[in-house]
């Protein structure tokens, strides 16, 4: 006998919940709540109600025969709409109560479009978050910055903190324009499976208890952990990606290896030569085989496109969660195998992640992780200009000569026995076999990192709670160079580094959390407590220079064996204390204050205090606001953080080299600085959330400011003066903006949703004051460009040498044809960083399907490319063709006429182009570009058909990534992959590999 | 608690403190670094190339077209000031009057070295910063190359006077890589030195030229190969000239082939290598294009490299040449031209000087040297790409015209005084000779194809750091910043 069952279902805040599915366990009877929240239910007998709604965990309530009426309250879903934040320190707070900005990251996808570095995946994610990513293939590391570049010289990477304990993200080799090999980064060492949320704090004024490490915004990542459950819980996620690489460069098919438009030359770097018809040629290279050999000089399309080899990443995670109310445990395993493009650059990683949680009494409980990261990364690639940079001779292929003639790439000379080096110009300064260079030139690094943390709370009082923890990091990064003996001109007799870093970080937090309600309306939350900081670092490296016998790795082989130890100690001292005096909870005072010591800054500058303030006011619970709004605060805030310096700048140093008899002593070319002082930031946001329409549209809006003042950079000194540079503390830097997140339901039904997620933001930086000694200061310094900080602009400004123009702007061309151009590297050619950065997600489901798409753009700035000034010089790309038989390049001569004097492309992209001293302004471009970031395609077996089956959970998703450009103003490469992850190297484009483009497949079942 | 910050923040792979031990260490440092630290961008890329002792094969440099390239002379000048300098300044803050370890001896022979190591740098560029080198910035003043060369004059007699009271002793011992300490050779040194300065002056200022060589003369100069100044090398401080020639950048030059062939010189096998699997020796022009120099006849593999005691497999052992004897005999050769009082004629000095030379490669046969200071073939024009003529139309055998015999004197330092290319350069501009080639080809506007470049202009670094010093050194100068401008002593 049925009867009518009423019911309402409330939101978190106990406003009813409109649109929330109802639904019969076990039968498919159900409805949906009215705009109050309200339903009516025809039932029989008990039974069990699985209520759901967008945002919110789903429910399930236990409805007797004899009820009729029955009221639900949901809970938010905390990954989806962040009402419960964690903060600094690893504090949860009410999202409601915050002063500041954060962003919730849905991390839904990250474990199915899978990357190698966590950091990719939250390309295009977030408001205000810049991400670029170095050129080193598979298993390189990202460049992450919030709210734009505070620091002119030094780090301005977001902090990283997992589980409430930073985690250490220096880059100890970030490679520049002109070459190097990156290496790992702490985003790379985290698991995607194991992530629970991520949390962006932004400013300053979020992190601002972190101090001297917090100026430039925070990445928290909570992990996950075990639950109560009945039994033990299994998931298994596997996903396999397959990329290749996307050719942008448009080569030429035309003209073959030579010199002149007529000459062949079988020892030519250059494709200058004559038509390629077929005509037999000498074969190339020392090795004796192929002596007197011919080939058809004929054109090789693909060659580039076909070095590269389809990459691959598999993926197999296992995670076991079990709990019971006293004891939880979560235990993940990931094995990932991945090949890069390159296919002898391959990454091998196995995490493993144990996290137990125990309610010890009523008053104790217990909290503790250690995770341990192994990895094998072989052949990382060579960025920019090195000469070991593999993309460097690839793209340098002259269109004569085939793959297949490339591959025979090294040769055993019949006289001396010994390994050569089979390439087209013999001992080439420059110049290499593209095969060579993969396969002779090797570098293998490990890293083993082992990171965790302990952590007691003991509730003290029903407001007071003691919480101690320790949390530690350490990792030992291995390297092993091999450079084969005739490797032209950088290893001519082979060499051998091995490279052997130690890192670790302890931070021990002593802290008391306050939770106080004062009546009904008034509750204080607040934190006191101290921070101590232990750093230590290791470094070991030796280099053999030159081998005694040929390609025998091993350190005793050194001719000129240089080894070296650097060893570095850092300790930092801090006390807080923080509280949040609510009213309501609708209306929030925040304040909190740090005082830090730091022991790389000298006695009387040693302790430095950092104050914040802030406020947030509820509209929607202190007003009476029009019904479609559902959701309204404001927030403001301000706050004073720092950076304290790198140990040893105090004093005179000075090292002692092997060298002469005895023995050498020189002088460390930087100058002490005793005066040190630690580098300042202000910062100030003001926010405005809202939703309307039962949350079916929200924003989120902050302008934020932030002036960093006293920084501490490194000035170049005539080294004349006797130091070579100094360090100053001077400088101005602001940094201000707008961010914007929306959120949008257009669409939500029993069956189908849509959700549209959108973030924007701009970053207006500039220098506002140097110092009153220079107002210019050169940063980076390349082949081709400067990068110059500079009163009044934006920081990164890059110079190269320009074209001479008259008065009307036109081209000055001198007697030979030629362009006239600066002498200087002193021609502006924009800023390198964006004016804006956007991304637009959509996410559409339809019963168990699901489909999403990232669209993501980073508009403005320029990129320089140092690899079109050498290509073109070669003559390897479309873009030399014109004006091979003869061109007249467009300008005027000196006396103002039109330039009628004829040249050659070959003479023109040689003078314009090449290695040396390339016209950087010819080969500038926007870096202005939207791109396909990410897709994927899902579908979730429904719990009608497997119900009877063990598992809870089958889904099977296709995810394509990065795949394809909406729109790329650089010509020929991709803007945001850079020559490494340095200040510096945005907007430098050198050598990079393509980008690529990858598709995958993922399964995830959970029973 | 922050009372072992002090302690953390100490650096525990560094030295804090040059102690007297220290002190020592650092003019070693001094005296291998003032050579190794920019030899490639110093000399080999400049000096090596204008002088035409080689010709550059590598296809994308362009320093051989007379191309003043930035970057190069950037390093050049931080390698000296930013590592040579340095070392050298704490010595003398230490040893000289007033210092922690105040020792005349050692103050004295780092005086010596400092002369030598600016000289090379003045000639380069002019005026450079040298009395207030080590100021601290962020300003430093340059000195006009007047003030500077007539300090160094000072600074050699001063010291080579205050080392008399330590005649017969030896001052920093092995540390010295150079005269493993020996006072009495330091003092040769010092007037060698003083008498190739002073004839450097020659035109500018006659008198005082005069004055100091005659004066560094009387005082003892090199006279034997025993007086040979060398820098030892090791496994750990390596030749580098040695080192660079791994990397196949530079071949002989035209000039010398035309030269060596053409007075069957028996230095050639000592200088240079065959061509590869042949026993010819070929040269190259200087200042062919990136096109000509791909032509296989101009490969690096087709040309005469260095002499194998030259290349890397010896690096650690072949001892880095800073000043001959020989050197000695062709000054006092062109004093004696000139009419100063040298203690003998010209054409003894020059047969002198020639045997000298001869007995340093080894060749100390007396018939093969007097046949060879008889010889009357000359220079042989060149079967070559650009059907090279002959450098000149000298033979060894000293002419009675006087207009010829300096034109000798200085082919024959030229060739004596080879690899040390910054020498044998300052004195092409000096005198024109040798009589080198046309360079084939020059991309530089101010110095073309048949001009000699003058001078190096001031590098980007210090128009960078010290920009109103650069300003002022223009000034001192005397004419626009190019490699066009004449020196203080390079007179038409």
């Amino acid at each position: 006998q049925d009867r009518q069952v009423t019911g309402k279902v409330n939101d978190e805040n106990g406003a009813g919940l409109p649109g929330a599915n109802v639904l019969i366990k076990g039968t498919t009877r159900g409805t949906n709540t009215d705009a109050e929240g309200n339903f009516t239910l025809n039932m029989n007998g008990a039974a069990t109600l699985i209520i759901s709604s967008v945002g919110y965990t789903s429910k399930e309530v236990e409805v007797s025969a004899n009820m009729t009426n029955v009221t639900v309250g949901m809970d938010a879903d905390v990954r989806n709409l962040g009402e419960v934040v964690v903060t600094a320190l690893g504090i949860t707070k009410d999202q409601k109560t915050l002063s500041y900005a954060t962003q919730m990251i849905n991390t839904d996808n990250f474990a199915k479009a899978r990357e190698l570095n966590v950091a990719n995946s939250l390309s295009g994610r977030v408001a205000g978050l810049d991400i670029v990513r170095s050129s080193s293939g598979v298993g390189g590391s990202s460049r992450v910055v919030l709210r734009g570049d505070r620091s002119i010289t030094t780090n301005n990477q977001a902090l990283i903190v997992v589980d409430g304990v930073p985690i250490d993200n220096t880059n100890f080799t970030p490679a520049n324009a002109n070459g190097g090999r990156e290496g790992s980064d702490a985003l790379s060492s985290i698991n995607p499976d194991d992530i629970e949320s991520i949390n962006v704090l932004r400013g300053a004024s979020a992190t601002a208890l972190y101090g001297s490490r917090a100026a430039n915004g925070a990445l928290l990542i909570t992990t996950k952990k075990g639950a109560v459950r009945k039994g033990i819980g299994v998931s298994i996620n596997s996903t396999f990606q397959a990329e290749r690489a996307m050719v942008l460069q448009n080569f030429q098919n035309v003209y073959g290896q030579g010199v002149d438009g007529d000459k062949i030359q079988p020892n030519s770097e250059f494709s200058w030569g004559p038509k390629m018809e077929g005509q037999q040629v000498t074969a190339w290279g020392p090795d004796p085989a192929n002596k007197g050999k011919t080939y058809a000089y004929s054109p090789n399309p693909d060659s580039y496109k076909d070095f590269y080899s389809t990459g691959t990443s598999i993926a197999n995670s296992a995670s076991l969660t079990a709990g019971n109310e006293k004891v939880q445990t979560y235990f993940s395993y990931t094995n990932t195998a991945a090949k890069g493009i390159v296919s002898n650059n391959k990454l091998g990683r196995h995490n493993f992640n144990l996290r137990l949680t125990s309610q010890i009494t009523s008053k104790l409980s217990f909290d503790g992780k250690v995770t341990y990261l192994n990895e094998k990364v072989d052949n990382r690639q060579q960025t920019g200009e090195a000469f070991a940079n593999l993309q460097r001779h690839i793209l340098r292929l002259p269109r004569s000569i085939s793959l297949e003639q490339a591959k025979d790439f090294e040769y055993i000379d019949p006289a001396t026995g010994k390994l050569l080096q089979n390439y087209w110009n013999p001992g080439s300064n420059g110049g290499q076999n593209p095969y060579w260079i993969k396969n002779r030139v090797i570098a293998l690094n490990t890293r083993d990192r082992i990171y965790g943390f302990t952590q007691l709370n003991y509730k003290l009082t029903n407001w007071f709670t003691l919480m101690g923890r320790a949390g530690y990091d350490k990792y030992i990064d291995k390297f092993e160079g091999k450079w084969y003996t005739n490797t032209y001109t950088i290893a001519d007799f082979g060499d051998y580094q091995t490279q052997w870093r130690d890192n670790s970080e302890l931070n021990l937090d002593l802290f008391g959390l306050i939770s106080k309600q004062f009546g009904g309306d008034f509750r204080v939350e607040g934190t006191i407590g101290g921070n101590i900081l232990k750093r230590d670092f290791i470094n070991h490296e030796t280099l053999n220079n030159q081998l005694n016998r040929d390609n025998l790795f091993v350190t005793t082989n050194a001719r000129n064996s240089v080894t070296n130890r650097t060893v570095t100690q850092t300790r930092k001292q801090g006390i807080f204390a923080s509280a949040d005096f609510i009213w309501r909870d609708a209306l929030t005072i925040s304040a909190s204050a740090r005082n830090d010591w730091s022991s790389t800054l000298p006695k009387e500058n040693q302790s430095y205090f950092f104050p914040s303030v802030g406020a947030a006011a509820v509209l929607t619970s202190l007003f009476n606001l029009p019904q479609g709004i559902s959701f309204a605060k404001i927030r403001g805030s301000y706050a004073l953080t720092g950076n304290d310096a790198e140990p040893y700048l105090l004093a005179q140093t000075y090292s002692y080299i092997a060298g002469g008899n005895t023995g050498y002593i020189v002088r460390d070319a930087t100058k002490p600085f005793p005066g040190l002082k630690p580098e300042l930031t202000t910062a100030q946001e003001v926010g405005l959330e809202a939703k309307f329409l039962n949350n079916r549209i929200g924003f989120d809006l902050t302008l934020y400011n932030s002036n960093s003042k006293n920084q501490l950079f490194r000035v170049n000194l005539s080294p004349a003066s006797g130091w070579s540079n100094e360090y100053i503390n001077a400088g101005n830097v602001r940094n201000r903006g707008i961010e914007l997140t929306l959120n949008l339901v257009p669409v939500r039904t029993e069956n189908f949703s849509w959700n549209f997620d959108l973030n924007y933001s701009r970053n207006e930086n500039e220098v506002l004051k140097l110092s009153d000694r220079l107002a210019t200061l050169t940063i980076a310094s390349d082949f081709m460009n400067f990068v110059r900080a500079e009163e009044g602009k934006p920081l990164g400004q890059i110079y190269s040498r320009g074209f001479q123009r008259d008065a009307q702007g036109r081209v000055l061309v001198g007697t030979n044809g030629l362009p006239l151009v600066t002498s200087g590297t002193d021609v502006p050619l924009g800023t390198s960083r964006p004016t804006w950065t956007g991304g637009i997600t959509n996410r559409l489901s339809y019963k168990g399907v699901n489909f999403s798409f990232l669209v993501s753009g980073r508009i403005g700035g320029v990129v320089t490319s140092f690899t079109n000034a050498v290509i073109y010089a070669d003559g390897v790309t479309e873009e030399t063709l014109e004006g091979r038989a003869g061109m007249v390049v467009p300008g005027v001569q000196a006396d103002g006429s039109v330039n009628t004097v004829q040249t050659t492309a070959e003479k023109y992209w040689k003078f314009v182009g090449g290695r040396n001293t390339p016209i950087g302004e010819a080969f500038t471009y926007s870096a202005s570009n939207i791109r396909m970031r990410e897709m994927t395609l899902g579908y979730t077996i429904p719990q009608s058909v497997i119900g009877k089956s063990p598992f809870q959970n089958i889904s099977l998703s296709l995810v394509g990534r990065n795949l394809f450009f909406i729109m790329n103003k650089a010509k020929g490469f991709d803007p945001e992959l850079v020559a490494g992850s340095a200040n510096t190297t945005v907007g430098l484009e050198s050598f990079s590999l393509p980008p690529t483009r990858s598709i995958g497949v993922n399964l995830n079942l959970s029973f | 608690c922050t009372g072992d910050f002090e302690e953390i923040n100490t650096n525990k792979t560094k030295l804090t403190e040059l102690d007297e031990l220290g002190t020592e260490n650092a003019f070693a440092a001094a005296q291998y670094r003032s050579i190794q630290a920019s030899w490639q961008t110093f000399q080999s890329l400049f000096a090596d190339l204008q002088s035409q002792y080689f010709a550059n094969v590598a296809q994308n440099f362009s320093s051989d077209r007379n191309v003043m390239v930035g970057n190069w002379l950037n390093g050049a000048w931080s390698g000296f000031y930013g590592t040579a300098v340095p070392a050298l300044i704490g010595v003398l803050e230490n040893t000289g009057p007033g210092g922690k370890y105040a020792n005349p001896g050692k103050f004295a022979i780092a005086n010596i070295w400092k002369v030598y190591m600016y000289l090379p740098r003045t000639d380069y560029w002019g005026p450079i910063p040298y009395s207030q080198v080590g100021n601290g910035g962020p300003e430093v003043p340059y000195d006009s190359q007047e003030a500077i060369y007539k300090d160094f004059l000072t600074t050699l007699k001063t010291s080579a006077d205050a080392l008399q009271a330590f005649k017969g002793t030896k001052i920093f011992g092995t540390v010295d890589q150079i005269y493993a300490g020996d006072v009495d050779k330091w003092i040769l040194f010092a007037n060698t030195l003083r008498l190739r300065i002073a004839m450097r002056m020659s035109k500018v200022e006659p008198a005082l030229a005069k004055t100091e060589a005659e004066s560094a003369v009387a005082a003892g100069v090199f006279t034997t190969n025993a007086h040979d100044a060398f820098l030892a090398v090791n496994a750990n401080s390596f030749n580098p000239m040695n080192q660079a020639t791994a990397w196949n950048e530079f071949r002989m030059s035209a000039a010398m082939e035309s030269v060596l062939k053409g007075y069957s010189d028996p230095r050639m096998s000592r200088y240079f290598a065959p061509v590869p699997g042949t026993s010819n020796f070929k040269g190259l022009r200087n200042g062919y294009t990136q096109g000509e120099l791909g032509a296989p006849e101009n490969n690096a593999s087709a040309t005469s490299n260095v002499a194998d005691r030259f290349l890397p497999a010896v690096q650690n052992a072949t001892p880095f040449a800073i000043m001959y004897a020989s050197e000695a005999y062709f000054l006092r050769a062109e004093g004696a031209l000139k009419g100063w009082a040298m203690g003998g004629t010209a054409k003894d000095f020059y047969e002198k000087g020639i045997e000298t030379a001869f007995k340093q490669w080894g060749i100390a046969d007396a018939a093969a040297i007097s046949g060879y200071t008889n010889g009357t073939t000359t220079p042989i024009a060149l079967n070559d790409m650009a059907k090279t003529p002959a450098l000149s139309d000298i033979p060894v055998k000293f002419s009675a015209d006087p207009a010829k015999q300096l034109e000798q004197i200085i082919t024959q330092k030229w060739l004596a005084n080879y690899p040390n290319g910054h020498e044998a350069w300052a004195e092409y501009r000096r005198t024109g000779y040798p009589k080198l080639y046309a360079r084939i080809n020059s991309d530089n506007p101010d110095s073309p194809k048949d001009a000699v470049v003058r001078r190096t202009p001031f590098v980007l670094g210090e128009q960078q750091t010290n920009a109103k010093a650069v300003t002022d050194a223009i000034v001192k100068l005397g004419g626009p910043d190019k490699s066009s401008t004449r020196l203080w002593w390079d007179k038409p």
